[in-house]
């Protein structure tokens, strides 16, 4: 054992410093040397005689320095110390290959590096919480019927009775939390009240998830009562609202008109339930009847408790406090006619979930709750990435198959004088061993470049509210993005992509250059033919043609997100966006009557409407893009019963507006009138319906002059006149079904609610945000201080929120298509150029070889043009055999695609033929060039060259 | 001939060498090749510079030391001799091959 170590350390110096020992070595071989030739002398042999056959028995003088060498030190080590300056050397020789070989590497590591610590952020890394692995939610699996057959959902939460009740009865769990994620929260300030988004949560929260305050307490379990007045802000509302000021614990502050007391300011970056979340209070269920169903319950379950036992449980303490049957059907019978069914591309935003199989309650992880629904997107990059990588290591492989070929006759030279068929191996490993190493270190650089890009084309930067509709909560569309960094992880997921890639493309080359013969490749090197394997042809044709089918699938996928992304980006909004703002207003809780809300509401727009800078300006509850459906009564129109109306899942719902809406925003009547100034509160009931209702319900004839009953309850009835069509308007998304609207005058709704009975009054205000809306023109682009003031003005506890212009709300609706079309197209562009480049390389390297044959064939007085046909001909039947291979591959595969797609086949001909066409084309180019040099070969220097 | 030349095992040659050293006294590379070739019933032809694998092992084991010193022709060589730790390895290395040895004859007996 000791004299192993002492060996190993004598051979770590004889390696650090090679010329010690090297130098005591020539001496001895010399005195070595000279004893043999001085007895051979003795022995009677001439001085020139001794000295040979003194050599000869050493064995030669190199050989026993080899030996000497691999055995004073480490000789894998001395070959590399060797190989890579070699190496380097060799890479000056030829700067342009060297640069295209690192930047594919690059290239194809930067990419799958960029995506796959995203994959690891988002989907493999434990949540930042204490436990993170045994924290879960209880979803209630329901089913309701539709048209299009049963409709599966989850409902999370309990009402707060139920929350005592199972906190009481559960063995299962450490902790159990109620989380109320309050989207209306407020805060009062000088200004008026703002916008500040609340959490309502179970003291026990903090202990649970394990974080602590930065500055003061979190809530802690003496604030599980009523009325606690205890509030907990996060960093962002600490430097926000109190500019970081380390005396704001004791301060009062108003939220939703409770006065709350700040004890603590909780670390940047803590984002539960939301990225946005602001403050949190106390939530101290009340027992009793009537109370309602909270946000959700998060809980710990025990170390030692299974998933399936805490699941049973749950069906068992669940199924004992609903005891109404999860099912809430609409009678199916004597329904109105279907509407068509859309393909569209919110599919995995809907609940696709077949739950038909699963037990009534579950018990979920909440790491999956929160990135279930991006998994299958994140498959797609994930796959696109390989891809990428997948080609360019091809691609590297056949640059390096072809430099191999071009030093057949070096290696064949150097196995003839006796170099090993290994010690070659590891020298030409080492050469891809470097360039994997070189392309790994661009290659995390750009991945770092490529993560920020990310994480920057994944932001949304509507205001929160509008998030919403498109199912977002936390201001990006990768849930988790805040916590992903550029650290140890992303480095090491990048060192292992790039030392796969080496292996991957350096094997090949490798082994087939081992294989060489020495004498055959001497011999092919003098007459400058393939001296390569039989094989060696044939294995490059068949990674370029792996290269392009890649390509191609990688295309046609691309192509589709792109063209689907264009279909969205062309769908017509049945409004002109452009110079419209939108923006809410905030009445301090609790909402004022309507009656009072309708009277600002007017001042606002009255005042607006005098401004020069406005063009036109409106009123609507629910504004454009904002995912809320809002049925006040049942709308039922002629021919049709309640009954039937009750059973349509797609019954019409209500807007709110005021006369000037529908034209401010740029609305197209199609039919009849708009609504009027005189259609005032004393006047016949009117409504303006879209034309998805129109077509829902009076199939071909015309609406106008409809009288439609609306039933606020089973016996109060009011009937309405139909008295305009306007053309559909999109709601909360672009790719949506226009669902079936009635606009009706805020003024004639306040005054039929004043005449219902008094126990139908429910709610004293408007339903949904009072928006208004507002053309301006071009020349004025009012701040938020320019719209509070004018709304102070008129009422100083108003206050403004969410303040977009449609058409960057447009813009935020699509974010999530154009983030794939970009990123998958973005590989796909890399891709494409890599395979051509592969394409290109290949053939320019056969002309090159054939340079000899092909002048042989011209002085016999062939045509440049035929030569040029043949070359075309051969870089074009590569790619039209890898473009029918990869059209196939993205045949099967791209069905995975379809519910991301918005109006297009996952087969759609177009896409396919487009990208068959594009890539022929692009390499028909590359062909191209190659074969015209291989026509410019004079037959007469061909020949020469011999 | 080639097929009559013995192909030594790392070890074996290293026990030889340290069987001459401890035999004979320190020798230089060339005598140790000399008095192999010389001792060995078998014509084996051993390139000398084999050896050199062979000293540079145990040298840095530490069981062979290495001096410059001058022959009876008052030439400078380097000489070989044994450690007392190349002593006690020589002895155990020994043990071992005989042991071997035994098990090889066990198995697998010389043809009468």
């Amino acid at each position: 054992m000791r004299a192993t170590l002492r060996r190993f350390l004598a051979r770590l110096v004889a390696f650090l410093r090679p010329g010690l020992a090297e130098r005591e070595l020539t001496r001895e071989i010399a005195a070595h040397l000279a004893l043999i030739e001085e007895d051979y002398r003795r022995g009677g042999m001439s001085e020139a005689d001794a000295r040979r056959a003194a050599r000869q028995a050493l064995g030669g003088i190199d050989k026993a320095r080899e030996i000497h060498r691999d055995h004073r030190s480490f000789p894998w080590l001395e070959d590399l110390r060797r190989d890579v300056p070699y190496a380097l050397r060799a890479w000056r020789r030829h700067p342009g290959f060297t640069l295209a070989a690192v930047l594919t590497v690059a290239l194809g590591v930067g990419a799958s590096t960029a995506i796959f610590s995203i994959i690891n952020t988002i989907l493999l890394k434990p949540l930042p919480y204490r436990n993170a692995e045994r924290l879960v939610q209880i979803a209630e699996n329901v089913t309701r019927n539709s048209d299009a057959g049963p409709v599966y959902s989850r409902r999370f939460g309990l009402t707060q009775v139920e929350f005592l009740e199972w906190r009481a009865r559960t063995t299962s769990y450490e902790h159990m939390a109620g989380v109320i994620n309050l989207m209306s929260g407020q805060l009062h300030t000088a200004d008026g009240p703002v916008a500040a988004p609340r959490a309502i949560v179970s003291p026990a929260l903090f202990e649970m998830l394990g974080v602590a305050a930065q500055l003061g307490r979190t809530l802690i379990p003496e604030d599980e009562r009523l009325n606690a007045d205890a509030a907990v802000i996060s960093a962002a509302a600490w430097q926000h609202f109190f500019g970081s000021d380390p005396s704001v614990l004791g301060r009062q502050v108003t939220l939703n008109n409770t006065s709350f007391t700040i004890v603590g300011v909780m670390p940047p970056g803590f984002d539960y339930p939301e990225r946005a979340t602001m403050f949190w209070t106390p939530l101290a269920p009340r027992p009793g009847p009537g109370t309602n169903p909270f946000g959700n319950v998060v809980a710990t379950v025990k170390a030692d408790v299974s998933i399936a036992a805490a699941t049973d449980e749950a069906n068992a303490i669940g199924s004992g406090l609903r005891v109404t049957p999860p099912i809430t059907g609409y009678g199916a019978a004597g329904g109105p006619p279907p509407a068509p069914a859309t393909a569209t591309l919110g599919g995995q935003l809907r609940d696709t979930l077949d739950l038909s199989s699963r037990p009534r309650f579950e018990v979920l992880h909440l790491k999956d709750l929160i990135v279930d629904s991006i998994r299958p997107q994140m498959r797609v990059l994930g796959a696109a990435v390989s891809v990428v990588l997948l080609i360019a290591c091809a691609n590297i492989a056949n640059l390096l198959l072809v430099r191999g070929t071009a030093r057949q006759r070096e290696i064949g030279v150097r196995l003839a004088i006796g170099a090993g068929r290994g010690r070659i191996v590891r020298q030409i490993v080492t050469e891809s061993a470097l360039l994997a190493m070189a392309g790994g270190v661009g290659g995390v650089g750009l991945a770092i470049g490529a993560v920020r890009l990310v994480e920057i084309l994944a932001t949304v930067e509507t205001p929160r509210l509008f998030q919403l509709s498109i199912n977002l909560g936390s201001g990006s569309l990768l849930p988790r993005i805040a916590e992903l960094r550029v650290d140890g992880s992303l480095l090491l997921i990048g060192l292992v992509i790039s030392l796969i890639a080496g292996l991957v493309f350096g094997l090949a080359p490798a082994l087939n250059l081992s294989r060489t013969n020495a004498a055959r490749a001497i011999a092919a090197g003098r007459s400058r033919e393939d001296g390569s394997q039989p094989g060696g042809a044939r294995l490059r044709s068949l990674l370029v043609v792996t290269q392009v089918s890649l390509a191609t699938t990688l295309l046609v996928g691309a192509g589709l997100l792109v063209h689907s992304f264009a279909k969205l980006q062309a769908v017509d909004l049945g409004f002109d966006p452009r110079n419209v703002l939108t923006f809410l207003l905030v009445f301090p809780p609790p909402p004022p009557p309507g009656e009072r809300q309708q009277v600002v509401i007017e001042r606002v727009v009255e005042r607006l409407q005098s401004d020069p800078r406005v063009a036109a300006v409106g009123y609507t509850n629910i504004a454009p893009f904002l995912a809320l459906s809002e049925t006040t009564g049942l709308f039922v129109p002629p021919g049709f019963t309640r009954e039937q109306m009750l059973a349509d899942p797609r019954r019409p719902q209500t807007r709110i507006v005021n006369h000037s809406y529908l034209p401010a925003i740029g609305g197209r009547l199609l039919e009849g009138r708009w609504l009027t100034e005189s259609d005032g509160a004393s006047q016949p009931l009117v409504m303006v319906v879209n034309r998805a209702l129109a077509r829902r319900y009076f199939q071909g004839q015309s609406p106008i002059n409809a009288l439609v009953r609306v039933f606020r309850s089973p016996d109060y009835i009011e009937d309405w006149r139909i008295i305009g069509v306007v053309d559909d308007l999109t709601q909360a998304r672009v790719d949506e079904e226009p669902f079936p609207i009635m606009f009706a005058d805020m003024r004639q709704v306040l005054a039929a609610r004043q005449r219902l009975p008094k126990d139908l009054q429910m709610g004293q205000g408007l339903p949904g945000f009072p928006t208004i809306a507002m053309r301006v023109r071009t020349s004025w682009e009012p701040s938020a201080a320019d719209l509070r003031t004018i709304v102070r003005e008129i009422d100083p506890a108003v206050g403004v929120d969410s303040i977009a212009d449609l058409e960057s709300l447009r813009h935020g609706s699509l974010v999530r298509p154009r983030f794939y079309a970009v990123l998958v197209g973005m590989f796909a562009a890399i891709a494409g150029i890599i395979a051509a480049v592969g394409i290109y390389a290949a053939l320019a390297f056969a002309v090159v070889q054939r340079t000899h044959e092909i002048g042989v064939r011209m002085a016999l007085g062939a045509r440049r043009h035929a030569v040029l046909i043949e070359v075309l001909r051969r870089g074009v039947l590569v790619t039209v055999l890898g473009v029918g291979i990869g059209l196939a591959v993205a045949a099967a595969l791209t069905g995975s695609l379809s519910t991301m797609l918005f109006g297009l086949s996952p087969l759609d001909m177009g896409t396919y033929a487009a990208v068959a066409f594009g890539l022929v084309a692009l390499a028909t180019l590359a062909s191209y060039i190659p074969a015209r040099r291989a026509t410019m070969v004079d037959p007469v220097i061909a020949l020469r060259c011999e | 001939m080639a097929s009559e030349r013995i192909e030594l095992f790392q070890g074996t040659l290293d026990l030889i060498v340290l069987r001459a050293l401890s035999s004979m006294g320190p020798l230089h590379a060339y005598a140790l090749a000399s008095r192999l070739e010389a001792i060995s019933k078998h014509p084996f032809t051993l390139n000398q510079g084999t050896l050199y694998a062979s000293l540079v092992r145990l040298d840095q084991k530490g069981w062979i030391k290495g001096v410059w010193s001058t022959t009876e022709n008052n030439r400078e060589a380097k000489y070989y001799e044994l450690t007392k730790a190349g002593a006690r390895a020589l002895e155990k290395q020994s043990e071992r091959w005989h042991r071997l040895a035994d098990l090889v004859d066990a198995l697998a007996p010389e043809k009468p």
